[in-house]
């Protein structure tokens, strides 16, 4: 019966070829699609979650801020010392143990200082957002100063900016830290948060800063990884 | 019996290769389609977070000068405009000119949107009045008829 069998026609290996070329294509279109949106997609929500997750952290550090009936940036306090612009420093009186944005346990009566600010990476070129914590107690500060702890990789920008009213015209403006009068309430803080992706797209993306960016800054060349500007304006109930 | 069937088989007939590559591409093309809702899906995620900021920070700004609560009704009423940044933002300026700068920085906040429109009205569940958000292609009308359902309209209380 086998030697019937006369093996493959012709048209059938062209047939069984072309269809698999067909398969293969579509396959390698389907995997580039899935690597494209892998990509493109994937990336603009990781850096929108960092920031979501950020602003909430800050939210909730600048509401607790200046409990204790102490100034809610450490203006009041000289063992706070004296820092950039570009840094968030917060104080607040520890009403009951909790743990400070270092981790440490802050004991009740403490005063909790609380500094965010861009630093180096150790780890590879990029900068983080980091968060040093200082407990003071009888004008002397323990903890305070260092490189504290990095909160969120990869941020390459952040700007604070401070809403207070004028004491005359009570009307309200948004300025450094280095212009706010220590008598006069801060109503609201502007946090601009620039996040950049931890992974590469496939295509080189441009980028511009967006119009509502609270600084100007210098243009940054295009890369491959996925940046977004964030600005979210905060209510500082204790200011 | 089948020794004979097997003697007759002589390969594969054009009709079946047809059909093979029919059911193929069906099958091919029903895959690419899904990716291609993936996408849209991620898009539309994506844009649901631009959305949520923008009005979070908005709502914020319009709670902190309640004074202007009227100014801010007032430009909700009329359609989106892309405009230049209003220095008003940041700068001294009055309770009036503030709400119009924040209006335009909510826009601008809008701006990566595709499509994005806005209208001031009752709200569908509570009283008092929403403000109404679509974009990607959502028509306003459609969110307004199904507000909980969709994924690119979003319905909020205003303060």
């Amino acid at each position: 019966m086998s030697h019937q069998q006369r093996g493959y026609l012709l048209a059938e290996w062209l047939l069984a070829g072309l269809l698999g070329v067909l398969v293969l294509s579509t396959v390698v279109m389907s995997l580039q699609v899935q690597l494209r949106l892998a990509a493109s997609q994937r990336l603009p929500l990781q850096t929108a979650t960092a920031a979501y997750w950020l602003f909430q952290r800050l939210e909730l550090a600048l509401i607790k801020a200046g409990e204790g009936g102490v100034h809610p940036f450490a203006l009041d306090n000289p063992a706070a010392g004296i820092w950039p612009d570009d840094q968030l420093v917060l104080q607040r009186l520890v009403l009951s143990q909790e743990l400070d944005c270092e981790g440490r346990k802050a004991e009740a009566g403490v005063l909790l200082l609380e500094r965010y600010f861009l630093r180096n990476d150790s780890a590879s070129s990029d900068k983080v957002l980091a968060c040093d914590a200082g407990h003071c107690q009888h004008g002397q500060c323990q903890f305070w100063g260092d490189a504290g702890v990095a909160i969120q990789p990869a941020v390459f920008a952040v700007v604070f900016v401070y809403g207070q009213h004028d004491r005359g015209s009570d009307i309200l403006a948004y300025i450094s830290k280095s212009a706010l009068q220590v008598e006069q309430r801060v109503a609201a803080v502007k946090l601009g948060l620039a996040l950049i992706s931890q992974d590469k797209q496939m295509r080189v993306l441009p980028w511009a800063w967006p119009a509502f960016w609270l600084q100007p800054q210098s243009a940054l060349a295009a890369g491959q990884r996925v940046r977004r500007a964030w600005v979210q304006t905060i209510e500082v109930p204790h200011g | 019996m089948s020794a004979q069937k097997a003697l007759s088989q002589q390969g594969i007939g054009l009709a079946e290769a047809l059909i093979a590559l029919m059911l193929a591409s069906f099958i091919l093309t029903g895959l690419l389609a899904l990716h291609w809702q993936i996408y849209a899906r991620h898009a539309q995620a994506y844009q649901r977070f631009v959305v949520n900021f923008a009005v979070a920070d908005l709502m914020q700004r319009w709670r902190l000068n309640a004074a202007a609560d009227s100014a801010y009704r007032a430009h909700l009423q009329q359609p989106l405009r892309q405009q230049q940044s209003d220095p008003c933002r940041l700068q001294a300026c009055s309770d009036l000119a503030r709400a119009r700068a924040d209006i335009i920085d909510f826009e601008l906040a809008l701006a990566e949107l595709t499509q994005p429109q806005w209208q001031l009205m009752p709200c569908p569940h509570t009283p008092g009045e929403c403000l109404w958000l679509a974009w990607h292609g959502q028509v306003l009308n459609e969110c307004l008829a199904k507000p909980t359902t969709s994924n690119t309209c979003l319905v909020i209380n205003t303060p």
